[in-house]
């Protein structure tokens, strides 16, 4: 069977991962019931507040059985079951060793292990699905989202985002990281996770929809102070992954000087003129 | 994807010939005629402006994977194959052929000469070299930088590689492709791999760098199994030779006929990122084998995480993580 060379296709680590929350999710939810039949055993505290643990528990596996069934669709219910998973985890765990209970402290401890390898795979996951070299895993779905955001071409666009944002990672490692890196990747960081606010979004820029995206990164365009240079940076990184790629050159007509038919047989070594000032004796000792 | 990858033999539209036969030797003939060695050999005199008898033809085989009693069977190159590799090559015009070998670290023989006299190897029409004691430094680029270099594989005006089809838990399958990481001299291939770097990413960085010109992947036995190392396998009588100028192309062929998606190869999606979607041209018998054992997607994710993570320590003295 022939299959097409893709570039974005699942990766093993996706794979595993999905099969892993759908897995946790239906754990939790059978923790939540088995925790409404006996909650004394299970529970911090056999009382409402108790039982609204048990409720976030729940939740935090619908989360996570949705994520399971397309981590990169439904990458914001993996965002929020992940977070809930935590905070729940975190909670029944101090709940129960301030009352001293054995069981739910395992339990407690046992949903916070729980979520330690939806972190390490998720990660593992971008690393091998974009391998990136300057940016982090983080910074380079970022740029992913910035790519998609900047570059609306409405499906007639020369190359998927992500080939920019892989560009722009590739452009920044082969060029001198050192000058402005640091830079880039705070504004970064700005656009993940301060951008959304000026749209009252509060949650990662990666994880609005391509609307929401547009309007936050409209409103920094007309925006004066710091935000303007983010919207500079991102309009440059954007162009640069963009029409910077061989594949974009191509599909707008544009054709390599080496490449041209008319370049056959052509002296292409540079004519130097003399300097206007020193005439002659320029570039003389 | 790069104006840099764009000149790399990887990138371009190639020709990947399978090819079966009443033996190994007809089979590999016919598969090196098809994927064009003759106009590859031909090409490459003309761009060095020179004749097919003075190139520097260096072909790196599977031969250290076949150390120790215990090696498990077609998980390296067949004598045999080589000679049939080497008798094509000269058919073409080639005269100075090596067989170009490094030890690895991860198994008790270390020397490359005493592995290859042990499986049959015998130089002759073909010079043995162990790159690892010709070492000289070299700038690799890439995830690898600088480094030691085999003299002997830098300064091959040709360079094949001839490897075995076979299952990997770290690549779900290993080819031509692989194989190129073992022309890194040093013993130790593990130091490739630390820091957050990964073998692919510097398997890719040799194959940038020293570019290979041709690939050949001997199917004649193939080895499968989904577990750790090739010893869980059982070995394939596919009776097969696939052979191509570009060995990412090659690869590619060899998991579709394996009954793999080769995305899922972690070395095969590095080259799709890197080098960009490459046209195929499928020539002679495509008739897939029965659907090889190979490692899931779990075993696959562990042996990534192992490898190259904070826990590779508890991979050391095993051969099973290395890829080539």
């Amino acid at each position: 069977m022939d299959h097409p060379m893709r570039a974005h296709g699942p990766t093993a680590y996706e794979l595993v991962l999905a099969d892993y929350l759908a897995g946790l999710g239906l754990v939790l939810i059978a923790l939540t019931i088995a925790a409404g039949i006996v909650p004394s055993t299970l529970l911090p505290g056999a009382t409402a507040t108790g039982g609204l643990l048990a409720g976030f528990a729940a939740a935090a596996g619908l989360c996570l059985i949705q994520a399971g069934g397309g981590i990169r669709q439904n990458r914001a219910a993996l965002d929020l079951g992940l977070a809930l998973l935590f905070a729940t985890g975190l909670a029944w765990t101090a709940w129960a060793i301030v009352d001293a209970g054995a069981v739910p402290i395992v339990t407690g401890a046992a949903l916070i292990a729980a979520a330690v390898p939806v972190v390490v795979l998720r990660r593992f996951a971008v690393r091998a699905r974009f391998a990136p070299r300057f940016l982090s895993p983080r910074q380079l779905e970022t740029m992913v989202a910035v790519a998609e955001t900047m570059i609306d071409g409405d499906g007639r666009e020369a190359i998927h985002p992500i080939d920019v944002a892989i560009r722009v990672d590739h452009l920044l490692d082969e060029g001198r990281p050192e000058v402005a890196g640091g830079e880039i990747k705070m504004v970064m960081f700005i656009v993940e996770w301060l951008l959304p606010l000026v749209i009252a979004r509060p949650m990662p820029f990666t994880t609005l929809g391509s609307t929401s995206r547009r309007r936050a990164v409209e409103k920094v365009i007309g925006a004066g102070g710091p935000f303007r240079d983010v919207a500079r940076t991102l309009k440059v990184l954007s162009c640069v992954g963009y029409y910077g790629n061989p594949e974009t050159m191509r599909a707008l007509g544009y054709v390599p000087f080496d490449e041209r038919e008319r370049s056959t047989d052509i002296d292409q070594t540079p004519i130097r003129h003399p300097d206007p000032f020193l005439g002659e004796q320029a570039g003389r000792p | 994807m790069g104006v840099v990858a764009e000149r790399l033999p990887y990138s371009r539209k190639a020709p990947v010939a399978v090819e079966r036969g009443e033996s190994l030797v007809q089979a590999l003939g016919r598969a090196v005629e098809g994927a064009g060695l003759a106009e590859a050999i031909a090409a490459r005199s003309a761009e060095l402006d020179t004749q097919p008898a003075d190139l520097r033809v260096a072909i790196k085989a599977n031969v250290m994977t076949g150390a120790g009693p215990e090696a498990p069977a077609a998980a390296f190159t067949d004598p045999a194959t080589l000679d049939a590799v080497v008798s094509a090559l000269r058919h073409v015009g080639c005269s100075r052929i090596a067989l170009v070998e490094s030890p690895i670290s991860d198994v008790a023989e270390r020397s490359v000469a005493t592995v290859a006299e042990r499986l049959g190897f015998v130089a002759g029409t073909y010079e043995l070299v162990d790159l690892s004691l010709e070492q000289e430094p070299f700038d690799y680029g890439g995830t690898i930088g600088v480094d030691s270099v085999g003299a002997t594989w830098r300064d091959a005006d040709f360079r094949v590689s001839l490897a075995q089809c076979k299952t990997s838990a770290l690549l779900v399958m290993s080819g031509a492709v692989a194989n190129s990481f073992g022309s890194l001299p040093r013993a130790d291939k593990r130091t490739y791999a630390k820091d957050g770097r990964t073998p692919w990413e510097a398997c890719r960085s040799v194959l940038d760098a020293l570019p290979v010109d041709f690939g050949i992947i001997d199917a004649w036995r193939s080895r499968d199994g989904s577990g750790w190392d090739a010893s869980s396998g059982t070995v394939r009588e596919t009776r097969a030779v696939l052979a191509s100028p570009n060995v990412f192309a090659l690869d590619w062929v060899a998991a579709e006929l394996m009954g793999v998606d080769p995305a899922l190869s972690p070395m095969l999606r590095e080259g799709v990122l890197r080098w960009g979607r490459v046209d195929i041209s499928r020539r002679g018998n495509l008739i897939a084998w029965d659907p090889f054992d190979v490692p899931g997607p779990a075993v696959v994710a562990a042996a990534g995480m192992l490898a190259s993570g904070p826990l590779s320590r508890l991979t050391e003295g095993r051969c099973g993580w290395t890829i080539q």
